[in-house]
């Protein structure tokens, strides 16, 4: 039997459903890593990046804080 | 750790770049947009020339606002971001410049090829085979560039706005390049290795996926980066956003054969992606509300601040977008909406108002800061274009989606003794043409706001300091790496120490390795790439090789070389922009196109031209329905024969030869890739000008002008043979194909 054979008696219907499942067995896996109690302030923190992400030596001319500069 | 400091700067001048060469190209996009819409209100717009026709221009106008508009937005965004959220100045200023002036040269290669048919015709993969090798040495070049960056960052933790960079960078590839497998058949010229149901699969594949990881995943990191720094203050939950990136990775990848329900694709492949497409609603939401909740207590900004209306609308739509999507990829509401309008204002709910206004936030943004300014050009002029914009949008979409569900309901209505009640199709067209007016209109508005963005940013980069600043920049490097992987035991251990396997079980159970993931960039896109490569491969693997999947029918037979050519006309005439070849069983379609299309009839369908919406009739069964007269007349001049119609005219093909020369080098194209010519890889050409000479006589016989070796006349042979294969007796003997399996889908 070829391998098209095989793959066609593999019971594919339930494709869906296992798929679901391993979606949901990761899934849970990340929820449960990302909220965990104690990565609260370790994963706040790093939400904080992108303000902190300018630090000159020198500041720009006419611009002490970068804030300050709109559209 | 080390104590020492070291100072860099950061190249905003690719950043530059980036943001001009976007207002460029959004410019020519909506640009060509606006034409195209005209073109379906009003066909004299076609200009009875072959390079401005519908057909043509459409796929300039999706690829320009994708990958010129859009792409460009989304390296400027990557390339400022990135820097900054590494604290590293780009790996190599000169594969920054390599990778911004070749994508201007892929971008410039689609223009001067799409609108000579030079094309594909695979959905926003239009662009052919030596444009598609560009694409994948500039997007290593961008790889090279952006992971090289993060190899000598400053920062230990990587952002989640890089992390949804990364799931690009690595998806892009990987669909870019399973989708454009190719024979060339010439300089121009290619044909897909995979034919019909393969085709359609691998295209929709790529195409829902280009949209989740082009239009998307990027964006996505672009608000998670822009919108808290326009609104100085750190995303709601950046916990949520983490869930958003793994669940949008781990999801999207799945749904794309939402595209093709009811037609010859598997059923179990069909569910599968509905399933998915639904599931994606909770991370999609998750995002918006993750975005819009960063604004809490922020509110009153927006009301002043131009780029804070662009993101919150942007994020908005992107809210009503991921809504609307996983509800057309329930079947029986995708049986209504698929082939109509209903589709186009859904995808320009997500363009228009998703990536175009998340582009003119970040520009309006990024302009006083890269042009160093202080401030933009006119804040006032910002502020007319958003609401240019959004009422540019609204009325677009509006007017698109009644369109969409006037013309759906049309086609699958019956009257009282259970006929078609509009069994004339250009009936359902003329009904929206009012709604394709009320496009135009917003379309318009739309352009005139983008071009409005455009003047302001050029007049701010005007006013730029003679000499551009650049600050010196100080961060710690990276001293050794002092996390998760190397604390010495995990801290349910610290308790009372373990027994080793009890050590390893609490080191899974503390989800430590999650935490290295975030730390080893490695790692990370390793498993991101898994994620997407085996959702790709659970659908792939049985869609190409389940036999069952696409019962062989014996009467289908190789098309003639003449067919062939004829059928490569059709392709760069991008007739598939208007009409399916893809009757649904549905009675509705059935009455109105004739028997319904079977998985087996497009085996040799080398692309598939399945199509993915209605402005013209499908056209599967259209082969025997008309004579070659008919077909000469409509061609001609489509309102001759079909009063009211919107297509356009092509006379060109009564004054261009047939290139008999290059029909040798197709068929034999065709044949490497396993299609039995037989006899015709010999002779071709020579039988290519019988079957032309036959036509020419038959129109004649009819009446018809003298059309000797005309493209009319190949096109004609292939519309003529169209669908008529099942309805054939099977050839006996040596001729006969596989054996016969059951028709029945």
């Amino acid at each position: 039997m070829g391998l098209s054979g095989i793959m066609g008696k593999a019971g594919l219907e339930i494709y869906a459903e296992a798929g679901l499942v391993i979606f949901l067995v990761v899934f849970a896996a990340v929820v449960w890593n990302t909220f965990r109690k104690g990565r609260k302030e370790e994963l706040e923190e790093a939400g904080r990046i992108p303000l902190d992400d300018f630090v000159p030596v020198h500041e720009r001319p006419g611009s002490q804080d970068d804030d300050e500069v709109t559209s | 750790m080390s104590t020492e400091v070291e100072k860099f700067r950061y190249d905003d001048d690719i950043v530059r770049k980036f943001v001009g060469a976007t207002l460029l190209w959004g410019a020519v996009a909506m640009l060509v947009g606006v034409i195209i819409a005209l073109q379906l209100a009003l066909p004299a717009a076609n200009l009875d020339l072959p390079y401005t026709t519908f057909g043509r221009l459409r796929p300039l106008h999706t690829n320009a606002a994708i990958f010129a508009f859009a792409g460009n937005a989304i390296f400027a965004a990557v390339y400022y971001s990135s820097q900054r959220l590494l604290k590293a100045r780009m790996f190599n200023d000169k594969l920054s410049k390599a990778h911004f002036w070749g994508w201007q040269g892929i971008i410039v290669s689609a223009a001067l090829t799409l609108p000579f048919g030079i094309t594909q015709s695979r959905e926003y993969a239009e662009l052919e085979w030596p444009i598609d090798l560009a694409i994948a040495v500039v997007w290593v070049i961008f790889a090279i560039n952006f992971f090289g960056t993060i190899a000598k960052r400053r920062e230990r933790h990587i952002y989640v706005a890089i992390w949804f960079y990364i799931a690009t960078i690595v998806t892009v590839a990987i669909l870019h390049i399973f989708n454009n497998i190719w024979i060339p058949a010439g300089l121009t010229k290619s044909y897909s290795v995979y034919a019909g149901v393969q085709d359609a699969f691998m295209q929709w594949w790529y195409g829902h996926n280009a949209v989740a990881f082009f239009l998307t995943t990027p964006f996505l990191g672009l608000m998670y980066y822009y919108l808290p720094k326009a609104a100085n203050r750190p995303v709601f939950s950046y916990r949520l956003s983490i869930l958003h990136f793994w669940s949008l990775v781990f999801i999207y990848i799945w749904a794309g054969p939402h595209h093709l329900h009811y037609t010859a694709l598997p059923e179990w492949a069909s569910t599968l992606g509905m399933i998915f497409s639904v599931m994606l609603w909770m991370p999609s939401w998750g995002g918006m509300i993750n975005g819009l909740l960063t604004l809490r207590g922020a509110w009153n900004k927006v009301a002043r601040d131009p780029v804070l209306k662009f993101f919150v609308v942007g994020i908005t739509f992107y809210g009503m977008s991921t809504f609307e999507g996983p509800l057309l990829s329930i079947k029986s509401v995708n049986s209504l909406s698929h082939y109509t309008d209903w589709t186009i204002a859904h995808v320009h709910s997500g363009a228009l108002g998703w990536n175009g206004f998340m582009t003119f936030g970040l520009v309006y943004w990024l302009a006083p800061r890269i042009f160093q300014t202080k401030e933009i050009y006119s804040k006032k002029l910002a502020e007319v274009h958003f609401w240019l914009g959004t009422i540019g949008i609204l009325f677009y979409i509006v007017a698109i989606y009644a369109a969409g569900v006037t013309q759906g309901l049309m086609w699958r209505a019956f009257d009282e003794s259970g006929r078609l009640a509009y069994p004339n199709f250009v009936e359902t067209v003329t009904e929206i043409i009012p709604m394709y007016w009320v496009r135009v209109v917003g379309g318009v508005m739309y352009l005139v706001g983008m071009l409005l963005a455009a003047y302001n940013v050029f007049m701010t980069w005007t006013k730029r300091p003679e000499k551009y600043d650049e600050p010196v920049i100080e961060a710690a490097p990276l001293g050794e790496d002092t996390g998760p992987e190397h604390a010495p035991e995990p801290e349910l251990a610290k308790a009372g120490g373990m027994l080793p396997s009890a050590y390893k079980i609490a080191y899974f159970v503390e989800a430590k390795w999650h935490r290295i993931w975030e730390r080893k960039v490695f790692k990370f896109t390793v498993m991101t790439t898994l994620a997407v490569i085996t959702a790709s491969l659970f659908e792939i693997i049985p869609t190409f090789l389940i036999k069952s999947n696409v019962p062989t029918i014996a009467s289908v037979q190789p098309y003639k070389p003449l067919e062939l050519y004829g059928r490569d006309i059709y392709i760069a005439e991008g007739c598939y922009n208007c009409h399916s070849q893809m009757i649904r069983p549905f009675r509705a379609e059935t009455e109105r196109y004739g028997e319904y299309s079977k998985p087996g009839e497009f085996v040799y369908d080398h692309p598939f031209q399945w199509g993915s919406r209605r402005i013209g009739p499908d056209l599967h069964r259209i082969g025997g329905k008309y004579s070659h007269m008919w077909h000469v007349r409509h061609m001609k001049n489509p309102r001759e024969v079909v009063d009211l119609s919107i297509m356009p005219a092509y006379p060109h093909m009564f004054d261009d030869d047939i290139a008999y020369d290059v029909i040798q080098p197709r068929v034999d194209a065709m044949a490497m890739l396993g299609v039995p010519y037989g006899e015709a890889v010999n002779s071709a050409e020579d039988m290519a000008r019988q079957q032309a000479e036959q036509i020419r006589q038959e129109i004649l016989a009819e009446g018809g002008p003298d059309l000797k070796d005309k493209d009319i006349i190949a096109l004609i042979a292939y519309l003529q043979r169209l669908g008529t294969d099942i309805f054939k007796t099977p050839p006996e003997g040596d001729g006969a194909q596989e054996p016969t399996a059951a028709v029945n889908h």
